[in-house]
């Protein structure tokens, strides 16, 4: 393990490789401090540069703003009570509060330093587990890949704020659109309705970009123009340091958080979001001062900081070992190394070490830039708060037209990704979540493959489930899942 | 929330319905094993089952994230929207550049309500700085057209 993280390091510190890790955890914070534009928008914006890129280096980028944006987005929920993103939706609660007390400082250091921790806890998680995970994984054989993906699945249904009906359809959609074009075992065309264009498929960039990026552009024209309060940062850095009270409730807020998320980053659907949720939760239950939360506690920021950023690093275990995204900004991820040939998964640790230990090497530096970039720069981040819409939103549409553009070269993925544009406002609009759809086109053809591989070998007999135990089991996780989610419903429904 | 989501499921049924019309030709199973047919079948049956449920039950009628606001009643929105669209037919004719500096002008003007002069000198300066960024810096190709012709032989970009 020692040797592949040295192997990591050497490969990060190329001048390249160094200049996108900092540039990725600059980008991310930039972009966690703006509402609205999420790490799955600008890791969309971003994926056609990245082609430019060696694999090694396009990952590094992305993954740079996949935990930029978890520190970035904190800025705003304690000094605004905006959230930049939402894992850090629960930050605002507390973390405003603080700020309004004249304790901004404190709740920002405490988040940055509890969020350091976390990450390295995360990172260290993720170097330990991945290696005995990917040896397990490498026994598994076409049932067992059809039957995770499928539990993953409806893990990803069950955690959908939008409902089990609207995760479904949204994760079936997916796997349609994944479908379309050439069978890739027969060469018969499907799902393109007559369209020649669409023989080839649909390309993640033109569909990323239109669901995430335009999207959010005809989102962006329907907000309101209102300019929020910001409440002051401080201005010299021991403004930020925790006094001693404050410094030891959050001490162990910030081990419990650490642990939960990474725990719960590993879960397909689960990730920075629910794990900030969950440690809220954990902390006011635990809390001597419950009545405390809310007011301004200290516990309710360090917590759910900790917690959102190890979920983020948690998240990158079954990206790299299972090839199988936990969200939709690893799907996102997974895109782009596989539009670089690289297929992530148990081998990816034999095949392309490179790859892995380059990703974890810069997830430690990552960290470290942001802890030391952050606090310093909190004047400057608040500052592009004020970049006005208008500036902002034609931009937004010549980064994503030639985005999309130059990666097949096609025209028609232009008017594609405005198609896509389109669906995705009105999908939000409808209240579906976007993130079982992506994750659901990324999945898609290894899971057809997987299942039709499973089938042959059976000769379409599914009884040979029984004699697979993990195949079942992941089949039974499923089942389960969905009953539960469609109980709970159920339960709440009638309470209400 | 509630109308949006029944037209979104509405269209999940009417793709269900052709996705089987289309699917339906394709073999489920040949004498190798599954065939191209099986997956899209099965989807089709599914995303109409599923649609038809989200049809019953569409949700809580929440107010949308961004106030409620009517899209077709909101000359940003339909500026947005328009400049999207415009870009995407005029790219295959006029290329990048000139289609990029009308619809910022349109953006602006009609969207944001700036003057005329400032809507086209930051769709000029946008459209430059991509232009530099994209295509001089990173080597990007882009679409030909009129304005792009010149800026090959400049030497600022490369042909798709």
């Amino acid at each position: 393990m020692f040797d592949g993280l040295m192997h990591g390091f050497a490969v990060l510190s190329s001048w390249q490789n160094l200049s996108l890790c900092l540039l990725g955890a600059f980008l991310g914070t930039v972009v966690g401090v703006l509402p609205g534009l999420g790490p799955a928008t600008t890791i969309a914006l971003l994926l056609p540069i990245t082609l430019k890129l060696d694999p090694t280096g396009a990952i590094i980028l992305l993954a740079g703003i996949y935990y930029g944006v978890a520190y970035g987005g904190t800025l705003t929920s304690v000094l605004m009570r905006i959230p930049g993103e939402a894992s850090s939706v629960v930050t605002c609660i507390d973390g405003y509060e603080m700020a309004r007390k004249g304790r901004a400082g404190a709740a920002l250091g405490v988040a940055a330093i509890g969020s350091f921790f976390a990450s390295t806890v995360g990172i260290l998680g993720v170097m330990i587990l991945s290696p005995p995970l990917a040896e397990l994984v490498i026994a598994f054989g076409p049932w067992e890949y059809a039957t995770l993906m499928l539990a993953g699945l409806s893990l990803i249904a069950f955690f959908a704020a939008s409902g089990l009906a609207k995760a479904g359809l949204m994760a079936l959609l997916g796997l349609a659109l994944g479908a379309i074009g050439l069978d890739p075992i027969s060469g018969t065309a499907r799902f393109t309705f007559g369209v020649p264009e669409l023989v080839d498929g649909i390309n993640i960039t033109p569909l990323a970009l239109g669901l995430f990026g335009l999207s959010e552009l005809l989102y962006l024209a329907l907000m309101p123009k209102t300019k929020a309060e910001v409440l002051r940062p401080p201005s010299s850095l021991l403004g930020f340091l925790p006094n001693r009270e404050e410094a030891r409730r959050s001490v162990a807020p910030v081990m419990r958080g650490s642990v939960l998320g990474f725990l719960v980053g590993l879960l397909p659907g689960g990730g920075a979001v629910l794990a900030s949720f969950l440690s809220y939760a954990i902390e006011k239950r635990l809390s001597k001062h419950p009545e405390q939360f809310g007011k301004g506690a200290i516990e309710g920021v360090a917590g759910p900081e900790a917690a959102n950023n190890s979920g983020t690093a948690g998240a990158f275990i079954p990206l790299l070992t299972l090839g199988i995204p936990s969200n939709a900004v690893t799907a996102l991820l997974l895109g782009a190394l596989l539009i670089h040939g690289v297929q992530p998964g148990p081998m990816i640790l034999e095949r392309q070490p490179e790859i892995y230990w380059g990703v974890i090497a810069s997830m430690y530096l990552g960290n470290f830039i942001l802890l030391v970039l952050n606090l310093p720069l909190v004047g400057f981040f608040v500052r592009a708060l004020d970049i006005p819409r208008r500036y902002m939103s034609p931009a937004i549409l010549a980064i994503c037209v030639i985005g999309v553009f130059s990666t097949n070269l096609a025209d028609f993925d232009v008017l594609l990704a405005v198609g896509f544009g389109l669906l995705g406002f009105v999908l939000r609009r409808g209240g579906f979540d976007l993130g079982p759809l992506i994750l659901a086109y990324v999945l898609g053809p290894t899971f057809e493959r997987s299942l039709r591989q499973g089938l042959l070998i059976s000769d379409g007999d599914l009884s040979i489930l029984l004699e697979r135990p993990i195949a079942l089991g992941f089949l039974l996780a499923a089942a389960a899942t969905l009953l539960a989610a469609v109980f709970l419903r159920n339960r709440a429904r009638v309470a209400d | 929330m509630t109308r949006t989501a029944r037209y979104v499921a509405l269209g999940g049924v009417l793709f269900a319905i052709f996705g089987w019309r289309e699917a339906s030709k394709l073999d489920a199973w040949g004498w190798d094993g599954p065939g191209p047919g099986l997956m899209p079948q099965v989807l089709s049956v599914l995303i109409g089952v599923v649609a038809l449920a989200v049809l019953a039950w569409p949700g809580d009628p929440e107010v949308e994230p961004e106030g409620g606001a009517r899209p077709f009643a909101n000359g940003t929105f339909l500026a947005y929207g328009g400049a999207m669209l415009g870009v995407a037919i005029a790219l295959p004719y006029l290329g990048f550049v000139l289609p990029m500096i009308v619809a910022t002008v349109a953006m602006l003007r009609f969207g944001e309500r700036t003057s005329w002069g400032h809507a086209a000198f930051y769709g000029v300066v946008l459209t430059a700085g991509i232009v530099l960024v994209f295509g001089t810096a990173l080597g990007v190709p882009f679409p030909g057209g009129i304005a792009e012709r010149a800026l090959y032989s400049l030497g600022l970009l490369r042909s798709a």
